[in-house]
């Protein structure tokens, strides 16, 4: 038989939820990176300064959870790049204040929130009943 | 009851069998990507309140196209007669719907649905612009075409959150998750 212990199996998905929260927090963070790209043809999602600073504090946040094995965190970054999108969709039709910007980066936001949360999921075992 | 199987037919199956490796794996989920993106750089030009009503520009100006430029005469007819009279509903609804689009296909969550919804509003953007003068009738046909591989392959179970939550719905009860396992 090669089943993994418990305590092998918790570690490998420690760093399994790790990982791909690292990977989802970098893309996040990284989708900043738009808002200094002016070439049409590219420019698949349009950030502005307060849209670039939103997915950099929550990138970053996002992998401090991450480096700091806090779930959690991905939870609470998740939530909130949901909730901004969202705002942001509802509110498209307007500038309020700091709620400005495309609504594609708001989608971006929503989708990359998504996976944060999904990602939070997996961080946590399977009950008993579902196994 | 069983079947049997000639050597032959199972030759053939072996030989025939789909790739299923790596690489066909990556492409597949770049393809879903590459759509999401398609779907998220577009949506931005879908202005509310009156989405070009006014101006007769934006997304107004491609409605209406269904009308100038018809297509198929019943599409017509519904543009002018329920679309039109209702165009900042069917705004709201387009919009929300290629911001999910965007959203959901590039990370992959329920991706099969949401494939679907893409066929579907793709064949409404065809109807629309099809016969407008300038178009490149080929971009809507490959649009179909990614979308159809993409609903097929299930593409969000690779590198997608389909695949991360898939082992969990199926082993939860209740609808929910079922509904869940159909749409991912």
């Amino acid at each position: 038989m090669s089943a993994a212990t418990p305590t092998r199996s918790t570690a490998r998905s420690s760093v399994a939820w790790r990982t791909r929260g690292l990977i989802v927090a970098g893309f996040t963070a990284l989708g900043s990176l738009f808002s200094l790209l002016h070439y049409t043809p590219l420019q698949f999602v349009s950030v502005n300064l307060v849209q670039a600073v939103v997915l950099v504090a929550i990138g970053g946040l996002a992998a401090l959870g991450c480096a700091l094995r806090m779930p959690l965190l991905l939870l609470a970054t998740g939530a909130i790049s949901i909730i901004v999108g969202l705002v942001r969709l509802v509110t498209y039709d307007s500038t309020i204040g700091i709620i400005s910007g495309s609504v594609n980066a708001a989608a971006l936001m929503v989708g990359l929130g998504t996976a944060l949360v999904a990602i939070w999921i997996t961080s946590r075992p399977l009950s008993e009943k579902s196994q | 009851m069983t079947t049997t199987e000639t050597p032959a037919t199972a030759r053939e199956r072996d030989v025939n069998q789909i790739e299923t490796g790596r690489a066909t794996r990556a492409v597949l989920a770049a393809v879903r990507i590459a759509v999401g993106l398609m779907w998220l750089q577009n949506v931005n030009w879908k202005r509310p309140p009156d989405f070009g009503q006014a101006a007769h520009n934006g997304l107004y100006q491609y409605t209406a196209d269904a009308v100038k430029h018809p297509v198929l005469g019943a599409f017509s007819w519904l543009v002018q007669n329920v679309i039109y009279p209702n165009f900042a509903l069917f705004g709201w609804a387009v919009l929300i719907a290629e911001f999910c689009l965007g959203a959901f296909l590039l990370v992959g969550f329920l991706t099969r649905f949401w494939a679907a919804i893409g066929i579907l509003q793709t064949i409404a953007i065809t109807l629309s612009v099809l016969n407008t003068p300038g178009e490149w009738q080929w971009s809507y046909y490959l649009m179909f075409a990614a979308q159809f591989v993409i609903l097929a392959t299930a593409a969000g179970r690779i590198a997608g959150v389909d695949g991360l939550l898939r082992p969990r719905w199926s082993l939860a009860e209740g609808r929910p998750a079922r509904i869940a396992m159909v749409l991912s």
